[in-house]
């Protein structure tokens, strides 16, 4: 799964000996511009970063803020 | 991954790695506790030679892996478990851009078998077989029925 550009919007690849891939939506985070994200199998969500906060995305779509781990500066990931 | 800079991934220990991968480098990488809100480590000093959209754990020996952009783009791989003070890249495999693979990884990705996963800005996927060795085969997909990008547009056509 990826996360394309803003408004994120994550895709789902699906790949095929012999066929082209195939994307399908998956959901829009929308409001947010998301990055480094990966998927984290101890509690099945995935994660990412917002500005210098984590996020977690949840498979309706939905996204909780975590807060900034401390991460000093702005907008560490843009 | 969006394909402006920065990037992460989730390490075998549930911890979150996340780099500021501009062109410059070297670069700061932290690695978080997602759970407690921590940071656990800092890396101020990570090379990833060249700019990296992206990199992925892999399950075989916990290096991350990316694809650089230079003048090509060259698989590498960074031990970010073990660098301490400087963390410098090894190159692995360089490839440029073809009718099969057009721009640099925007998002990378690796199966339990350890293939290497890739797809580029239009939607062009590979999967590189092999890694860790140097004796790489590379697969590509063609790209999908849909590029990226194509959906955010139709949204916003439609608002």
């Amino acid at each position: 799964m990826i996360l394309t550009d803003d408004p994120p919007i994550l895709e789902k690849i699906l790949l095929a000996t012999g066929s082209p891939p195939t994307f399908s939506y998956y959901f829009t985070a929308s409001g947010y511009q998301i990055n480094s994200i990966g998927y984290r199998r101890q509690d099945n969500y995935i994660y990412g970063m917002s500005g210098n906060n984590i996020v977690r995305l949840d498979s309706g779509g939905g996204i909780t803020i975590i807060g900034n781990p401390g991460i000093p500066g702005s907008s560490f990931c843009t | 991954m969006r394909a402006v800079g920065n990037a992460g991934d989730f390490d075998s220990d549930g911890y979150l790695w996340t780099c500021a991968t501009t062109a410059i480098n070297p670069v700061t990488c932290y690695k978080l506790d997602v759970t407690n809100k921590t940071i656990v480590l800092t890396l101020n000093n990570v090379d990833f030679g060249g700019a990296a959209n992206d990199f992925s754990f892999s399950p075989l020996d916990g290096k991350a892996y990316f694809v650089a952009q230079t003048s090509t783009f060259t698989v590498q791989s960074l031990d970010l478990q073990t660098c301490s003070s400087s963390c410098s890249p090894t190159p692995l495999y360089s490839f440029s851009a073809s009718a099969n693979f057009t721009t640099a990884p925007i998002g990378t990705f690796f199966d339990s078998l350890n293939n290497f996963y890739l797809v580029d800005n239009n939607g062009y996927v590979a999967v590189i077989f092999g890694l860790p060795s140097t004796s790489l085969t590379v697969q590509y997909f063609g790209n999908g029925t849909r590029k990226l990008g194509e959906r955010e547009r139709d949204m916003q056509e439609a608002n």
